[in-house]
């Protein structure tokens, strides 16, 4: 049987006294697989031992059965779109993804076809003489989503990749993405943003301190949290107007007012999202801005933490901090620690 | 698709090596700190060109003190500190490592390759100007028949110094990880303040470098005699030779093993 494209067992990676990932045993297939959690998680600390930057402080990590580390045959096959934004600043991306695509054993020639073609398809062709240090946010990160898959790695890693990117350049990563693993390469997307991820697969992985906390079927886990009160920030023209006209509503479970607007906790997210737009236009009500403090997931994990020990409480089948499951549930929650 | 039978396309060592090095090369002249170096190192000639402009002046004289105690004991170190030494660590301070380490590369020559091109821009930055000074020196008065050999002398010491000290300046940012101050305090405290002590000079790569191109005073001075040396103790020249190259490998055997092994968080 061939090995899965990527096995850890028991995988611990501290900085000195700091825990990077906890105890993480996990397979992952072909397709896109999402991997969320709030800043500070663990997810870059996962994916640079996976992608051999870093080693094991515990247990280990293996892509196609191989060990990581320093191993040619590994590195030949996977791709990383680093969340850093670095680069050689006065290269072009045509020379950047050349000499990147060179490093992989092909002739100068080869490389510069291959660089050339890549920064096509992320839509940098127009701009790829360019010094990379004249790009936006947008297009240095494209630079980055090149050299990572510029060599065809079966297996590819994207840090963050939507930072900083326009709504067309969004858009084209994310078919990019769902293309690579519509041909059956395995492509493991960290975001700490879950709609972003949403966009590109219903197969997750949330991970939180280290310590992946569930993985999954994207839907229900978002019916999880949508049973979660979902808190709204609305910074309005008339806060006490709007207010009162979201009061009215089932799902709203309570409004707060602050200094600058209103803080609103629902039941149903979608719905509300839908209604406010509406409601400010039907009632000449300007809305200067309009956030989620639970879009940066801390809420949802701390959620999902707090449902997970409910569910461990009651469930004597729950084998303990490894995996454990529910058959209510199709995703897997697993607990510990 | 069949995952686990694919074939591995690598880089030979070799062409590694020469792409690694022709990148760092392309990038390396055109930077910043190589043309202040360049300037820093005229400094030399225009001192030469005002020294000799006055009457009975000995230029193969000057030009042998300028080497001796500018530029072995001065500047080619800094030259090397600013090359050598950031080889390794502007890529780690940089974050453009982890390019690098994605590849399926053999480490090893990613180092071998930083410290070609270092010391390549390090020679020319050094050579050229000193070949300019010799020939300042050697218009300005009546040289000697040897000018030619010790133009050959020091020309081959310096290409051998250039080397040596970027290869110990970049096998300390491969440790540390960071380079100008540890590079700082191996060749103020190590070497330079070393040179000045009797028998402990042995040991030092100024010595070596000054004994290489012959510069190295051959009577006693006054720390000599205070240990009680009567006459220096005369090395022969492939013996300074030998010890540079020596160091040299060993210090790039050091830093390729390091940065083989290293875990470079960013």
């Amino acid at each position: 049987m061939a090995a899965p494209p990527i096995e850890t067992r028991n995988l611990s990676r501290w900085y000195g006294q700091v825990i990077g990932v906890n105890d993480i045993t996990l397979e992952i297939t072909t397709g896109v697989t999402g991997l969320l959690g709030p800043n500070g998680a663990g997810k870059s600390t996962l994916m640079k031992v996976l992608t051999g930057q870093l080693k094991a402080s515990n247990g280990h990590a293996r892509i196609f059965g191989e060990k990581i580390w320093n191993n040619p045959y590994v590195l030949s096959r996977i791709g990383l779109c680093p969340e850093q934004d670095a680069f050689y600043e006065d290269m072009s991306a045509f020379q950047f993804v050349t000499y990147l695509t060179r490093l992989h054993g092909f002739t100068t020639h080869e490389a510069e076809k291959i660089a050339g073609r890549t920064l096509d398809i992320v839509d940098l062709a127009e701009r790829k003489h360019d010094p990379i240090r004249t790009y936006s946010k947008g297009m240095r990160q494209r630079t980055k989503l090149a050299q990572a898959i510029a060599h065809d790695p079966d297996i590819l890693f994207l840090d963050e990749p939507l930072t900083g990117t326009d709504p067309i350049g969004r858009r084209r990563v994310i078919d990019l993405i769902l293309e690579f693993g519509e041909r059956g390469k395995s492509v493991i997307v960290s975001s700490h943003v879950l709609h972003e991820v949403e966009s590109m697969t219903t197969n997750i992985l949330l991970i939180n301190k280290g310590r992946v906390i569930a993985d999954g079927d994207v839907f229900k886990i978002r019916e999880m949290i949508d049973g979660h009160p979902h808190l709204i920030f609305i910074d309005a023209d008339k806060p006490r107007e709007f207010a009162k006209l979201l009061a009215g509503h089932k799902d709203i479970m309570s409004i707060q007012f602050d200094e600058d607007g209103i803080r609103v906790a629902t039941k149903n997210p979608a719905a509300c999202y839908k209604r406010i737009p509406r409601l400010a236009l039907e009632n000449n009500i300007v809305v200067n801005r309009l956030t989620s403090p639970d879009n940066n997931l801390a809420a949802v994990f701390r959620y999902l933490t707090e449902a997970g020990h409910k569910q461990s409480a009651t469930s004597p089948k729950n084998p303990g901090p490894a995996s454990s499951s529910s058959s209510d549930w199709s995703v897997t929650l697993r607990l510990g620690g | 698709m069949s995952t686990a039978t694919k074939a591995v396309k690598t880089i030979s060592f070799g062409s590694l090596l020469t792409a690694i090095l022709l990148f760092h090369l392309r990038h390396g002249i055109r930077s910043r700190k190589t043309i202040i170096l360049a300037v820093v190192m005229l400094l030399p000639i225009a001192g030469g060109v005002l020294y000799l402009t006055g009457d009975g002046t000995d230029g193969i004289g000057f030009y042998k003190d300028m080497v001796e105690h500018i530029m072995l004991t001065f500047l080619v170190p800094l030259v090397c500190l600013f090359q050598g030494g950031p080889a390794v660590v502007e890529e780690i301070e940089g974050r453009t490592i982890t390019y690098l380490f994605l590849r399926p590369v053999s480490k090893p020559a990613v180092f071998l390759g930083k410290f070609v091109s270092a010391a390549i821009i390090s020679t020319a930055l050094v050579i050229l100007p000193l070949i300019v000074l010799f020939f300042v020196c050697y218009a300005a008065g009546e040289p000697p028949d040897n000018a030619f050999q010790v133009l050959g002398q020091t020309v081959v010491s310096l290409l051998v110094g250039c080397f040596s000290y970027n290869a110990v300046f970049a096998t300390l940012g491969a440790i540390f990880g960071w380079s100008l101050l540890a590079g700082i305090i191996f060749w103020a405290g190590g070497d330079f303040l070393m040179s000045l002590v009797p028998i402990l000079e042995f040991g030092t790569q100024n010595f070596h470098l000054r004994n290489a191109a012959s510069l190295v005073d051959t009577k006693p001075g006054p720390l000599d005699r205070l240990v009680g040396l009567e006459e220096a103790i005369d090395i022969p020249l492939w013996g300074s030779y030998g010890a540079l190259i020596a160091l040299v490998l060993i210090a790039l055997v050091v830093g390729s093993w390091v940065f083989n092994d290293r875990q470079y968080v960013i």
